[in-house]
């Protein structure tokens, strides 16, 4: 991507008609996380707005049931991205965007465990938050039970397999590319992945045939 | 414990654990975050956008800047260079020289005939000689025997004030003067 290309484009994303407007945000969405960042650091704001709606909401739920704090997951989600927006000028596609997020918002909860040494995984999350409007009553009721409960079985786990577990399901993140973000070992990561899986099944069985 | 393993590496029950988060897990971020942060990010991207534009000018500049100053360092080695090899500096001045002795020689001559033709004008009035002094060897100080600048020339001139020196009995001038028209003009053959 030239430089040239990259700053019409944004010329024409701020000026143009509602047709180029779209145009130029479908050439962003098609693009690869990391092309997107790039052009970030060329001064291309579309870029990063179409970088930021892919990660936004896996991210902010991965340190909502990392931290179970919904107070420290905002404060951490900003910190997080405010390290990306940052450090732009100094990132190389040398991993996937997504490994390279999930390890700042990683190292940014690591860093407030350390400075808040008497953090308790204690659940403060609203069962009730964002609720899709086409839900029917009964079945919303359902799903907020549910959450509930599978906020307690990630608040049973120890903080390494939740995050290990987290990372699997709200990045996307291969085992390798846990152990990286971790900076643990590969087994370790997979013996941990384990171990969650097995008590998240085992407990959230369990609270379903309790309620049955 | 030996559940069937998937394609992805993981085994069966990791899938049924999975489906069960994705059907619940589905917040999304909060607005107030979204805005703030993009807003946070615009910001950032002006600023680097502003500097991208300065540094896009910039980069020209210092190019010519520095491909000038380069021409520039360069030429003066050369001068230094000749400043280093006289004979060089008296080769490549050897043209305009030339040119400026001719003239004079010329506007002598001219002057001489001049006087030869007035009426009102005695030959005695003219110096008989001025042709004559002029030539090399007669414009030297005797102290101080060598050819000038205007003698040093052209190889011809060179040679004549030359043999003007061994002629007066300046050998040790003379010599030198001869070494020194080598220097310069190497391939030179005495006539």
């Amino acid at each position: 991507m030239s430089v040239s290309t990259t700053v019409k484009l944004s010329i024409k994303s701020s000026l143009g008609t509602h047709e180029d407007r779209a145009y130029a945000r479908e050439m962003t969405d098609n693009l690869e996380d990391s092309a997107l960042m790039l052009r970030y650091q060329d001064g291309d704001i579309a870029a990063f707005e179409a970088l930021y709606r892919r990660h936004n909401d896996s991210l902010y739920r991965y340190l909502l049931r990392l931290s179970l704090n919904h107070a420290t997951a905002e404060d951490l989600f900003q910190e997080a991205w405010g390290k990306i927006i940052n450090a732009r000028q100094n990132y190389r596609p040398t991993a996937r965007f997504s490994t390279y997020l999930f390890r700042v918002a990683h190292n940014c909860f690591i860093d407030y465990i350390r400075r808040n040494k008497r953090h308790t995984a204690e659940i403060d999350i609203d069962p009730d938050l964002s609720p899709t409007t086409d839900d029917a009553p009964d079945h919303l009721t359902e799903k907020r039970l549910f959450r509930e409960r599978l906020n307690r079985s990630l608040a049973d786990l120890p903080e390494e397999q939740r995050d290990v577990f987290l990372l699997h399901e709200e990045a996307g993140l291969s085992i390798d590319a846990i152990a990286k973000v971790t900076g643990v070992n590969r087994e370790t990561t997979k013996s941990r992945l384990r171990y969650a899986m097995k008590k998240l099944k085992t407990t959230l069985t369990e609270s379903n045939e309790g309620m049955a | 414990m030996n559940a069937p393993v998937n394609q992805s590496g993981s085994h069966a029950e990791d899938d049924v654990v999975s489906a069960m988060y994705r059907q619940t897990a589905d917040e999304n971020a909060p607005d107030h975050l979204n805005r703030s942060i993009l807003h946070r990010a615009r910001k950032a991207g002006a600023r680097s956008t502003a500097r991208f534009w300065q540094i896009g000018w910039l980069q020209p500049i210092a190019l010519v800047a520095v491909v000038g100053l380069s021409l520039t360092l360069i030429l003066d080695i050369d001068k230094l260079v000749d400043a280093d090899n006289p004979a060089a500096t008296v080769s490549q001045g050897h043209n305009s020289l030339d040119r400026a002795a001719a003239a004079a020689l010329e506007q002598i001559r001219e002057a001489e005939s001049l006087a030869q033709q007035s009426p009102g004008v005695s030959d005695s009035t003219t110096p008989p000689l001025m042709v004559e002094q002029i030539k090399p060897g007669n414009i030297t100080r005797d102290d101080n025997p060598q050819c000038n600048v205007t003698q040093r020339a052209t190889t011809a001139l060179w040679w004549q004030c030359i043999q003007s020196l061994e002629r007066r009995g300046y050998a040790e001038a003379a010599t030198i003067e001869y070494e020194a028209l080598f220097a310069a003009y190497p391939v030179f053959e005495v006539p």
